[in-house]
């Protein structure tokens, strides 16, 4: 338990990168967002619900820093005598504390938000309004689970690259996009566009943005756990 | 002689080579052993199965008696420095002692702080902005202070003045009398550690070629020259590791067999010397190079110049 939490430790030492530039990226993407909205007037523009997905820079930013932790810090780790598995649980820990914080910090500011009248401009940035619900405890939740699924789809791509190479990450987008793409004709060929979006449009947010995120990071989790065993420094 | 680590019958085959091939050697707990070899020869494999980096094709290594592939129980009791190590871009110099402080249970910040001001290494400098030479002294630095009952270093020297590796083997000396624990060394600079060294462990296209304590190496093979017919009179009584002829003459490494010594060579007609490791380990890695066994006295060969 100690190593893991030492582990846990070794992310945090020199903390400007794992806590700063997540933020240092969210805060350019929101003053941009910000000036467009003042200066294009787009609360009159797009209404009232308008809204930016320049939070998304956030998201992809701390998946970007755990995909690090593996390809960086992993070898280090590994150098001063960790284990694979120890040091897989204590960037776990840190992933999910620090969606549990981000949740928390966007839930704040997504209040503040609200109070200021979108910044002074009408701005929905810290939370989109499909994903802005009004009791603060759930923004929480519904801001931080798919922060969960970001940090593990980070730590998951960062396996990939450690133990395959280049070549596996060619590979994973590739596979992907066939996936994807062959659902996409799959849904096609059954003329089942409405029936699926029915059937988005009767799940809660609860499921969408809590349940499966809380899913999509779990699969992760096990699959890079997995993965992680035999990656050589 | 007690051995804290152990390897059995290992073979690592990577797609394409076999690294190491049905190995069996044991580490000498609280002794410095000299793991040598030439380049490819499996030295590094070696030491990233010991730590549990890799794990061997088939075989079995124990360390402290485990496995210790995954075992924190065995792998915090270890420390392996090795040549090129990586460290996260971000890192300072310091970043990479503290992370090492929280880590190693014996870890010894003032021996650290003086290793710093020893090899002059700024602490607050972004280890990626280190020379070549300086990043290999973080390594040195982390070894040493990481107190760690077994400590590997894999070419721990890579780009190190001379200045700078002879400190590095004064303070190993040092601090290993202090505090003896077990030590690997893996090296290309044979002489400049040979006195260091209190085991020998040579492989070559993984295989042993060579496990012996360093005492027992010495004097244990002559280099002689002579008379073409009486070298090959003398390395056809022993045992004959590397020959090159002039004319009638003939210089020979040879190893001493059945208790022979220099005298033995004097009393053949020859002159001769002592071959120190290095010359030792060149002629023995030469020789399975050559791929010949070499009691006979058909060795000989011509040498032309």
């Amino acid at each position: 338990m100690n190593r893991v939490l030492a582990a846990s430790r070794l992310q945090l030492v020199h903390p400007a990168v794992i806590l700063g530039v997540p933020w240092a990226v969210v805060a350019s993407s929101f003053v941009i967002n910000w000036a467009v909205w003042s200066v294009a007037d787009l609360r009159h523009q797009a209404g009232e619900d308008g809204f930016t997905g320049g939070i998304l820079a956030l998201y992809v930013t701390v998946a970007l820093v755990f995909v690090q932790a593996v390809t960086q810090l992993l070898p280090f780790a590994m150098g001063v005598s960790l284990s694979r598995r120890s040091y897989w649980m204590g960037t776990a820990l840190v992933g999910i504390l620090s969606s549990v914080g981000y949740g928390l910090v966007l839930a704040v500011l997504s209040r503040i938000e609200s109070a200021t009248d979108g910044w002074g401009v009408g701005l929905k940035f810290w939370a989109p309004v499909p994903l802005r619900v009004h009791n603060f405890f759930l923004q929480i939740l519904v801001s931080g689970a798919p922060m969960l699924a970001f940090v593990f789809a980070g730590i998951g791509i960062g396996v990939v690259f450690k133990r395959w190479g280049p070549t596996g990450l060619w590979t994973l987008s590739i596979l992907g996009t066939l996936l994807l793409g062959g659902l996409a004709v799959l849904i096609t060929w059954l003329h089942a566009w409405r029936d699926v979006g029915r059937w988005l449009a009767d799940q809660s947010l609860g499921t969408l943005a809590i349940g499966v995120p809380v899913a999509i990071a779990a699969v992760l989790a096990a699959l890079s756990f997995q993965g992680i065993r035999r990656v050589v420094p | 002689m007690t051995a804290v680590a152990t390897v059995q019958d290992v073979t690592m085959r990577f797609r394409d080579n076999t690294a190491l091939d049905h190995i069996s050697a044991a580490i000498e707990q609280d002794a410095i052993t000299g793991l040598l070899g030439r380049n490819g020869a499996g030295k590094t494999t070696l030491m990233q199965l010991l730590t549990g980096h890799r794990v061997p094709t088939s075989g079995r290594i124990e360390v402290f008696g485990a496995r210790p592939h995954e075992n924190d129980a065995v792998l915090s009791r270890m420390c392996f420095v090795k040549e090129g190590q990586r460290y996260p871009d971000h890192f300072r110099v310091r970043d990479a002692l503290d992370s090492a402080a929280m880590l190693f249970p014996a870890w010894d910040a003032g021996l650290a702080q003086s290793l710093l001001s020893d090899f002059d290494l700024p602490p607050k400098r972004p280890i990626k902005k280190l020379s070549r030479g300086m990043n290999s002294a973080v390594g040195i630095v982390i070894g040493l202070a990481s107190r760690a009952p077994v400590t590997l270093f894999d070419e721990p020297y890579l780009g190190l003045d001379a200045v700078a590796r002879q400190l590095f083997y004064d303070r190993l000396l040092a601090d290993y009398a202090e505090n003896p624990r077990t030590v690997v060394l893996s090296t290309h600079l044979i002489e400049e550690i040979a006195s260091l060294l209190e085991h020998v462990l040579l492989i070559d296209r993984g295989r042993v070629l060579l496990d012996a304590d360093a005492e027992s190496l010495r004097g244990s093979a002559l280099t002689v020259t002579g008379p073409r017919d009486k070298v090959a009179a003398f390395a056809g009584r022993n045992e004959l590791l590397h020959s090159e002829s002039l004319g009638g003459h003939s210089r020979a490494v040879i190893r001493l067999r059945n208790g022979a010594h220099g005298d033995d060579a004097r009393a053949a007609g020859l002159s001769w010397e002592t071959t120190n490791l290095q010359q030792l380990v060149v002629a023995m890695s030469l020789q399975t190079a050559q791929g010949r066994p070499s009691t006979s006295t058909d060795d000989l060969e011509e040498v032309t110049r």
